[in-house]
């Protein structure tokens, strides 16, 4: 009986698992071949070389820099789209005229097609013609900052757009989480007499505290990946200024054609992503309980 | 007392106000572009209010090969969604109604290739892809696109499956109904709802894909967000024809978008925001 129960549900199970599982063999077992190789597509043969891709990876100073510039890109994006996700869900969570319109109109940034986003941004931030420049001019803050064109700026730029993008996300998070919320703790406290901070403090943010979670978590694996907007506003320039792990391997990748390399850098990307996840899974999965 | 509110009231519309211009401006900027001559649409200080005209998207529309990417990004986003709804639905009713062995194991498995960069998994195969002479084919981009979407649709229906009382399937069994009959002609359609929501979610996400597009296809499949990078050249971007040929891309999926927003956030945080 239970032997037959097994049986049935692998069936249906099946094809799923098979499709996912053999890809992911292959994928791991070329990913391993093509490590150990030195695999150019430009050349026609290929050697063994054991370890060495990994060995030029740790002297690679180039690979380094986009590591901690993946951090710093997805560290402060998500942490500016948590905090103005949670003061729009907080500003919106009462009654007002147009309110459901105001979640649709919200839902366009991360609807609208990625390159298309970061081609208008682009437009936007151009140092003589842009819409940017214009209207900072208009209000007094210099009308000549050279936005994707300058090291300094573009990362912030970068920034920028992707906050654009995802805040609207965060907030459909916070806002759910705050619609979801009993109102019981609050009117306590409000009858113990609690000021509007100590009952945002010790209240609202304990309760909203999964679904921020779950923001964070969706937030910081995605923006590790985030490829579309960097592509196509700087292509991680200026001088590697927006060059992420992500964007390195690409260009070692696919414009240098040093797959072998690529694979090592992506590899090592892998497990650090990997490790990020496991640890914030399981803390996550304590919180929500 | 109600002059205070008033005023108060203003302030709050007014900062509404204020979140939705940073918000929309890309896109009415980009809408009111695409029907700009090119005269106005570089002017400065930025016009508003203009002569419409039809000639960028005259220009786009001219163009064989945008016609030619957009039957491709019609065709790849549709054949790999219903490739995907298919494995998914069936995956995602054993999991929601079957227990069994390493069932958690499973659903870590699942979520981890969701987890993972698409990146990682473009190497190999666009490696294998170019020793076997395939790259550049339907079969592989949909293949693919198909890949990129089972996790999370799996994940979704799943949340879509557990909320239909397991009492009615149940009832199925005692008519006389056999699983499969069960899934097809009871649960499926309770969770209509739901599928079309991952139908349209994972539509959405092929659609808009770029990484995976830009590296898979070539000269015969290429989508439309790969088409929309090549009007920028080395001698100046086509601002006009680009921005026609995006309000174009965008406004299906926007459509698409807005019109199952209740299940937007479900299905991208994978059931976790009811």
């Amino acid at each position: 009986m239970i032997r037959q129960l097994v049986n049935r549900s692998q069936a249906w199970i099946l094809p799923t698992m098979l499709v996912l599982g053999v890809m992911s063999a292959i994928v791991m077992g070329y990913s391993i071949y093509m490590a150990v190789r030195d695999i150019n597509l430009i050349k026609s043969a290929s050697s063994f070389v054991g370890a060495d891709n990994f060995s030029a990876l740790f002297q690679d100073a180039r690979a380094w820099g986009s590591l901690s510039r993946t951090v710093v890109f997805s560290v402060s994006a998500t942490a500016v789209e948590l905090l103005f996700g949670l003061g729009l869900a907080l500003y919106l969570n009462r009654p007002f005229f147009g309110r459901k319109l105001v979640r649709t109109l919200l839902l366009i940034p991360m609807i609208m097609t990625p390159v298309v986003s970061g081609l208008i941004w682009r437009v936007f931030y151009d140092p003589n013609n842009g819409i940017v420049n214009y209207y900072l001019g208009q209000l007094g803050l210099g009308d000549k900052h050279n936005w994707l064109g300058s090291t300094d700026l573009a990362m912030v730029s970068v920034i920028i757009a992707d906050v654009w993008q995802w805040t609207p996300f965060v907030f459909l998070i916070l806002a759910a989480g705050l619609d979801a919320m009993p109102s019981e703790p609050l009117e306590a406290a409000e009858v113990d007499g609690a000021s509007s901070f100590q009952r945002f403090y010790h209240v609202v943010l304990p309760l909203l505290a999964p679904s921020l979670m779950i923001a964070f978590l969706l937030r910081i694996i995605d923006s590790v990946k985030t490829f579309d907007i960097i592509y196509v506003m700087t292509r991680g320039g200026p001088s590697l200024a927006t060059e992420t792990t992500n964007m390195y391997a690409y260009i070692q990748g696919f414009n240098n054609f040093n797959i072998s390399y690529a694979t090592v850098i992506n590899l090592t990307i892998t497990v650090i992503i990997t490790f990020l996840f496991t640890t914030l899974y399981a803390r996550l999965s304590k919180a929500r309980r | 007392m109600r002059k205070r509110n008033a005023a108060r009231s203003a302030l709050f519309y007014a900062g509404v106000a204020c979140l939705l211009v940073f918000f929309m401006v890309p896109l009415v900027w980009l809408i009111s572009t695409s029907f700009k001559n090119s005269r106005d649409a570089f002017a400065i200080p930025p016009k508003w209010l203009f002569q419409p005209t039809l000639d960028n998207y005259a220009n786009v529309f001219d163009r064989s090969d945008f016609f030619k990417a957009f039957g491709n990004s019609v065709f790849v986003s549709l054949v790999s969604t219903l490739l995907c709804l298919c494995l998914a639905a069936v995956t995602a009713y054993a999991l929601a109604y079957f227990q069994f062995p390493r069932k958690s194991k499973i659903m870590t498995f699942i979520l981890s290739s969701r987890v993972a960069p698409p990146i990682l998994m473009l190497l190999p195969v666009y490696f294998i892809s170019v020793q076997l002479g395939v790259n550049d084919s339907y079969a592989l981009l949909i293949f693919m696109y198909m890949l990129m979407n089972l996790p999370f649709a799996v994940l979704m229906l799943v949340t879509y499956f557990e909320d239909i009382p397991s009492e009615i399937r149940e009832a199925a069994f005692v008519d006389g109904c056999s699983e499969t009959r069960t899934f097809f002609k009871v649960i499926l359609p309770l969770a209509r709802g739901g599928l079309a929501a991952t139908f349209i979610l994972s539509m959405v996400l092929a659609w808009n894909e770029f990484l995976i597009g830009l590296v898979m296809t070539g000269k015969m499949t290429q989508t439309l967000p790969v088409l929309v990078t090549s009007f920028m050249t080395f001698q100046g971007t086509e601002w006009g024809p680009l921005s026609a040929a995006g309000t174009f891309i965008m406004l299906p999926m926007l459509v698409f978008g807005i019109f199952v927003q209740k299940h937007l956030v479900k299905g991208m945080t994978m059931g976790a925001v009811k």
